[in-house]
């Protein structure tokens, strides 16, 4: 019978250099300095984002949330490092409407924000979607909410100013009105 | 002529995945759980996923070590069940009375060198071996003092790994209920379909270990069988964990024996020795297992 059969198959053998060579080999330059805490508030203005541009004209208000769920997991499955391609397939997902969000400025921030960041940032925040996807949209779900109040808060503030300086405003008008006619009296 | 002196080998491991591992710890609902260990990490503690060394060990040495030798000695069908367990899974005690017969124990390590540094439970005695595995530790920043603690200075780099959680992924399986596409073929038809989607956590394929084994004051034909069982191991597929009838579980090892030796030559001399002993041997598992009677009758003819 021969020493080496077919069923043998010798292990790869290595130097000690060869092992150092290929442990170096695994070595990363950044992703490994990238912490959650840096993805967290990204992922959370996408989120932000979507909700903001999703077509309430086309899509049942009341699928928001699931719909968001479903447009982050289509973009992160055509993640290829680009964060351009990401958002576009989400914001379709959402049915984004092109005049508003080439208008919106956070959009824009978003973009600069991430292509100012090392090449596997964009790897990462998909890693990070794909781990923690529900909670991010509970996050994202709270933001929004606090936004909305907010919104609904200045605007409330604002027609109290409004409201304020009509008053002053009709107030002005009665004494201008009051004058003129103690001077219309007065004369005659 | 002088007796060979024994010498302690250090086997070197890296085994990188070649697809996903699923090396799991348990499951959580129909959601299988990636096997992870708590290690210190700075101040804190976080959870790495390991291979134990329990895994390593029966994968790469064990069962390829009892699968080559139940084939060289065409012992298929002729064994019975507790000599089957010894050689497949160590054994165990199952005689009333303990035997402290050293020179028995001598003469199953002559005629069993794989045996020798695997150890295992005879039906009276406990057989120490004298293989240490290491557990496999996955090439990640956070087990860098422990991969350090591995290898001999100079050879783990300074530069960063990456971190341990970004190895984790994930699978998604489907089985089919038949009745959907081909409920024409079966007499009857249930009233719901039980088509089943299973999944869990996985080691993601590219994630690499660092794992070893310590063979203590060995002579050249036990270095010989424990080298032969890892070629078995690699040349039936090189797989670790489960669902490798999925695809999972491919690792693709190197390694280093310290001190330096020719493979080949000791391989040879493993399967040199175990041909020479093999009536020797299988008698001595016949009378230890009680199935002598299969030797009687000529079936190891």
């Amino acid at each position: 019978m021969s020493t080496l059969a077919d069923e043998f198959i010798p292990i790869d053998e290595t130097s000690m250099e060869g092992f150092r060579q290929r442990l170096a080999g695994l070595t990363v330059e950044r992703v490994d300095e990238i912490g959650h805490a840096e993805f967290r508030p990204v992922a959370i203005r996408i989120i932000l984002l979507l909700a903001e541009h999703y077509n309430r004209d086309q899509l049942d208000p009341k699928s928001l949330w699931s719909r968001i769920e479903s447009a982050i997991k289509t973009g992160i499955e055509k993640d290829d490092g680009d964060i351009a391609i990401m958002l576009n397939a989400m914001l379709e997902h959402v049915k984004a409407d092109a005049e508003h969000v080439s208008r919106d400025s956070g959009f824009a921030s978003i973009l600069e924000d991430v292509m100012s960041r090392p090449d596997q940032f964009v790897g990462g925040l998909c890693n990070y979607f794909r781990k923690a996807l529900l909670p991010l949209i509970t996050f994202g779900r709270i933001e929004w909410k606090k936004k909305i109040d907010d919104s609904k808060k200045k605007h409330a503030k604002r027609k109290a100013q409004r409201d304020e300086i009509a008053e002053a405003e009709r107030e002005v008008a009665e004494e201008l009105r009051e004058l003129a006619r103690e001077q219309k009296e007065g004369g005659e | 002529m002088m007796p060979e002196k024994a010498k302690t080998y250090r086997v070197y491991c890296l085994s990188t995945a070649m697809s996903p591992i699923t090396h799991n710890r348990g499951s959580e609902g129909n959601e299988t759980i990636v096997n992870r260990e708590p290690v210190m990490f700075g101040e804190d503690v976080v959870w790495i996923p390991t291979i134990s060394g329990n895994a390593l060990r029966h994968s790469m040495v064990r069962e390829p070590s009892a699968r080559w030798l139940v084939k060289r000695y065409d012992m298929q069908g002729k064994i019975n069940t507790e000599a089957l367990q010894f050689l497949f899974s160590g054994g165990a005690l199952y005689k009333k009375k303990n035997s402290e017969n050293l020179n028995r124990l001598k003469q199953f390590w002559e005629l069993f060198p794989a045996y020798r540094v695997l150890g295992g439970s005879l039906p009276d005695v406990l057989v120490p071996g004298c293989l240490i595995a290491w557990r496999g530790v996955p090439v990640c920043e956070e087990a860098r003092p422990i991969i350090r603690d591995m290898f001999p200075d100079g050879i783990v780099p300074d530069d960063k790994f990456p971190r341990a959680n970004s190895l984790i992924g994930a699978y998604q399986y489907t089985r089919h209920d038949p009745n959907k596409k081909l409920g024409h073929i079966s007499s009857d038809m249930p009233e719901t379909t039980n088509q089943m989607i299973y999944g869990g956590q996985t080691i993601i394929a590219g994630a690499t270990f660092v794992h070893g084994f310590v063979l203590q004051d060995v002579l050249r034909r036990e270095l010989g069988a424990f080298l032969t069982a890892l070629s078995v191991w690699r040349a039936a597929g090189g797989v670790i964990g489960g669902m490798s009838s999925r695809g999972h579980g491919r690792l693709s090892t190197v390694i280093h024996v310290s001190p330096e030796i020719d493979q080949t030559e000791v391989m040879g001399e493993y399967i040199e020795h175990a041909d020479r002993v093999k009536d020797e041997a299988i008698d001595w598992l016949a009378k230890e297992y009680d199935f002598s009677n299969l030797w009687e009758r000529g079936l190891f003819e």
